[in-house]
């Protein structure tokens, strides 16, 4: 119940911000008729009721992860493998990425690290050599 | 069908030996080169990219293959803000762009970027921007558009591609300027793709369709719709060679939709120049004009430091046409 | 009708020659394989195999066939990832994910997979049909459709998102207007202005549809799994593997209804393949409430969606052939095409180059059928895809996405604004919050906003406008009869036990 107060306090706060945001738009001129405030500010006044109607009556209850660790470690590793794509590459970024993941689903760690550069090499030659899409080199000399 | 096959095949592989001669290196020689397409797979500029690219390897005026990696953020801002703080030096990186680039950098839509950020390198063709109605408008001649804009702007509805701002809404705001009136006044529905801005012209919803000659041709041949002018310094050949230019209507308004290159800021001079060659190249090569038919896009050549000239004119222009109707704030 | 009948067999002429056959066969191969990689749908299918199509040095009709080829193809192979993953390629797959995933995961991929090749085929060709007999007076309807009819046809549309909206309406409709906000991300068009991007030139050109869903949909998704360490995706592959007739004939009602919705909004070059699944996808279940199993793995809720969406992908081929109009970005690009081989797409296309116009058409009855005949056998082997470990499909599955959204944009923004969507999609299934909503009012918030400031314009403010034409008096009764149908059928059914 206390979550979905919360995400009804979320969303009046999304509400208020994307509202206020739009009312203080500079308008060169009025271009057309209607402009572009009216539209947004009737989406979030829409959603700000919804946010205020959940505060008001929330109607599930929150399960609780069974393991806490599993989702902000991947979370984790996502970042990282986005941050280090274009300093170290795509092929190292993924391998470290996808071996990591793949001790995250339990895998054993030699299972974990083939799974990284089979990955790893597969998506590169897929992508970069036979669809002609470039990824980032990095520290790989290519 | 095989005798097309059979014609075409000889003419594209006959002239890479005619001409096979690498561009002259000038101390440069391109290493892993790269063409950075602000658009993503299939946009105008991803065209500009690969088909250029194919030609340029083809008739081996580049040797070696250039690859090209897609940019799409931002409207072509994250390609030029990348050019600026990850490869200010690169000789091996240059992008396309076309006119909306110049419009976008008048309008400050570039961050802190504009047209002195860039080595400007040169051009490989233009599209140009036509005035089209339905071919039962009452608008016969520019000149009758031009009078009905004096009578009251705000009674024609034009209908384009793109936002306040944008080519198409340029296009008709140079017009109604040059009527005396305020392009602030115009009653201007902008519209997801000239596509669009097409069907709500033959649908009778919109009177004025400002869109680009390469892409009226098909209605233009049926006499669905009517060109009252086309925005170019002389008349267009082909199917357009009938259609006036703006200018023999007496109204002063060109709108050339060029495409070509740019290159980073601190690009060495070997390699701007290496570039500027390959373009110069490219533009003689006999293979070319019909290459260049098929991207849609008419003749215009200019490199080097005449073109970068050009580019920084036309940027003053629209930053002026910008601040005049309000689009940026003065004080920028 | 006998000079089309002619006409179209010489089309089949050209259509039927061997090498042109083998660039079908080519094209739906390879249109598919593209397909299934996240990020990248017919557009950019067709745009990187184009290249290749000209070095080939083929006649015009031949390379037109071949990159039509890959566009359905490619259309087809999206469906893979949305009915074994949960991730949907594009919008229009989205509403197949809703009955798709829940099949695979009760073990019924092949039979989702085998169903969704039978209703496309069946839309497509039906489309097809009233392609070579009706292009021309449909043509003149899809341009008399004006802004304000659209802004009905878009009302219509929302209006039964209300049936997709899962247990809480509150939270439906603020995740509805959730994706309506993010996609006025960007400039608006109408003045010029940026509305949301939070000072972001990144945000400039908005949101990309395959970053939304790649974020909602596959990350999301895996955060859920990851809590729970699944040891298999699908613990077991069911008997029901196959799909049977008496299942296809189940559906047959549903796939014709699809194909009429498909094909209709497909013609009109506003409304896009999206809008004709989710109106195809919603009717079907208003018109199926009763049993409630809609969303929970209910085979009409995959036929809807895929027969409407290649229904309408052949509709969207009438303007462009009849006209010159490009539908859609993908028929856009198809034009494109058209001008490299020194053709100009137009009304004249019929006359002057009835070899590529009705070859065109005549390979599409072929193409779609070849694609059939080929995605039926494989259906099998890609449905034991479920059952690699965990510990490799889902690295593999986010490796892949990452370098989809990240090959076709070069943006590590792009990969951060996913992971941000990716925590989003996880908390908002953890509270319950639907997600198609979100995806839905993404695809039609746009356009209802574009749409109705298109129509004000014209009307100089006159709202009055709105309600002018008798399609939209038409569709905006449908509006709020689909608004009030769940009142009235809640009366009739008595007070609620």
């Amino acid at each position: 119940m206390i979550a979905d107060r919360l995400l009804g306090l979320v969303f009046l706060a999304v509400a208020l911000a994307a509202g206020l945001s739009v009312w203080n738009l500079v308008v060169p001129f009025a271009a057309d008729p209607l402009g572009p405030r009216p539209f947004p500010l009737t989406i979030a006044l829409i959603m700000g009721l919804c946010g205020l109607l959940l505060l008001w009556r929330p109607v599930h209850r929150f399960d609780p992860p069974e393991r806490w660790a599993g989702p902000p470690l991947l979370v984790a590793a996502l970042l990282v493998y986005a941050m280090l794509m274009v300093p170290a590459g795509f092929m190292p970024a993924t391998a470290i990425t996808a071996a990591a993941v793949a001790l995250l689903f339990g895998a054993r760690l030699l299972q974990a690290a083939a799974t990284g550069l089979v990955t790893a090499v597969l998506l590169w030659a897929l992508f970069d050599r036979l669809l002609d899409l470039p990824l980032p080199k990095g520290i790989l000399p290519l | 069908m095989l005798r097309r096959t059979l014609l075409a095949t000889p003419a594209l592989l006959a002239a890479p030996t005619v001409l096979s001669r690498p561009a002259l290196s000038q101390g440069f020689t391109p290493q892993n080169p790269e063409c950075i397409a602000p658009a993503a797979p299939g946009g105008g500029f991803d065209l500009t990219c690969r088909l250029t690219a194919r030609m340029l390897q083809e008739t081996n005026i580049v040797p070696v293959p250039i690859r090209t990696q897609n940019m799409p953020g931002g409207i072509g801002a994250v390609a030029i803000n990348h050019i600026n703080a990850q490869r200010p030096r690169d000789p091996n990186v240059i992008v396309a762009f076309s006119t909306g680039s110049w419009l976008n950098m008048a309008q400050g839509r570039f961050g802190r970027f504009a047209e002195n950020d860039v080595r400007w390198i040169g051009s490989i063709g233009a599209d140009y921007g036509v005035i089209a109605v339905r071919a039962d408008s009452p608008f016969r001649t520019l000149s009758d558009l031009m009078e009905a804009f004096r009578q009251n702007i705000h009674a024609v509805a034009i209908g384009g591609s793109g936002a306040v701002g944008s080519q198409d809404w340029t296009k008709i705001a140079l017009l109604v300027r040059a009527a005396g009136q305020d392009p602030r006044r115009m009653r201007y529905v902008p519209f997801e793709g000239g596509g669009q801005a097409m069907a709500n012209l033959l649908g009778g919803h919109v009177q004025v369709f400002p869109g680009d000659a390469s892409e009226v041709g098909g209605q233009l041949d049926a006499g669905q719709i009517r060109l009252l002018a086309v925005l170019s310094a002389q008349r267009l050949p082909g199917r357009f060679a009938s259609i006036p230019t703006a200018r023999e209507q007496g109204v002063e308004v060109e709108w050339p939709i060029v495409r070509g290159f740019y290159g980073p800021p601190q690009m060495p001079d070997a390699a701007y120049n290496y570039w500027v060659d390959v373009l110069r190249r490219l533009h003689a090569h006999p293979a070319w004009p019909e290459q260049r038919d098929a991207q849609g896009l008419f003749e215009f050549n200019m490199v080097g430091e005449e073109f970068a000239a050009l580019a920084r004119r036309r940027v003053a222009e629209y930053r002026q046409l910008a601040r005049e109707v309000g689009l940026i704030q003065v004080a920028q | 009708m006998i000079e089309t009948l002619s006409a179209l067999g010489g089309g089949f002429a050209v259509a039927l020659q061997p090498q042109n056959l083998l660039l079908a066969f080519i094209g739906s191969v390879l249109g598919t394989a593209v397909g299934v990689l996240p990020g990248l749908g017919p557009l950019n299918a067709i745009a990187l195999l184009l290249p290749f199509c000209l070095a080939l040095r083929l006649p015009p009709e031949s390379a037109l066939i071949m990159l039509a080829a890959v566009y359905y193809g490619a259309g087809y192979g999206g469906r893979i990832t949305a009915i074994l993953l949960n991730m949907p390629g594009e919008p229009a797959a989205v509403l197949t994910t809703l009955d798709g995933y829940p099949l695979a995961k009760a073990g019924r991929g092949g039979a989702a997979l085998m169903l969704t090749g039978i209703g496309s085929f069946l839309g497509a060709t039906l489309s097809v049909i009233a392609l070579t007999f009706l292009s021309v007076p449909l043509a003149q309807v899809a341009v008399a459709f004006s802004p304000a009819d659209y802004v009905a046809l878009i009302a219509f549309a929302l209006s039964l998102l209300g049936a997709i909206g899962g247990p809480s309406a509150p939270k439906a409709w603020a995740a509805g207007c959730l994706g309506i906000a993010l996609s006025l991300v960007g400039i608006d068009s109408g003045t010029g202005v940026e509305r949301f991007t939070l000072g972001s030139f990144e945000l400039l050109g908005g949101i990309d549809f395959t970053v939304l869903a790649i974020g909602l949909f596959a990350i999301g998704e895996i955060l859920l799994l990851i809590e729970t360490r699944v040891r298999a995706a699908v613990e077991a592959m069911h008997g029901g593997q196959r799909l049977t007739l008496r299942e296809v004939l189940f559906c047959l009602p549903t796939m014709l209804r699809a194909t009429g919705i498909g094909f209709t909004v497909g013609v009109l070059p506003g409304a896009g393949a999206s809008v004709a699944a989710a109106l195809s996808y919603t009717a079907e279940k208003r018109l199926n409430e009763r049993n409630g199993s809609f969303g929970r793995g209910d085979l009409r809720g995959v036929a809807a969606p895929e027969t409407a969406d290649n229904a309408a992908q052949i509709g969207s081929l009438v303007p462009m052939l009849s006209l010159g109009i490009p539908g859609s970005g993908t028929t856009a690009v198809l034009l494109g095409a058209l001008l490299m081989f020194n053709i100009t797409p137009g009304p004249l296309l019929f006359e002057q180059r009835p070899e590529v116009a009705w070859g065109l058409i005549a390979s599409m009855y072929i193409g779609n059928l070849m694609l059939l005949l080929l995605n039926l056998p494989l259906v099998g082997i890609f449905a034991r895809l479920l059952m690699v470990p965990p510990w490799v499909l889902y690295p593999g599955v986010l490796a892949l996405s990452f370098a989809g959204v990240y090959a076709v944009s070069n943006s590590a923004f792009d990969l951060l604004l996913a992971i941000g969507f990716g925590v989003m999609g996880w908390i908002f299934r953890k509270l319950q919050v639907p997600l198609v909503p979100i995806v839905l009012g993404f695809v039609l918030g746009r356009l209802l906003e574009d749409n109705l400031r298109r129509a004000l314009s014209l009307s100089d403010g006159d709202p009055a406008a709105l309600f002018a034409s008798p399609v939209s008096v038409v569709l905006w009764f449908l509006t709020a009869a689909a608004i009030l149908w769940p009142f009235l059928a809640l009366r009739r059914a008595g007070p609620p036990r």
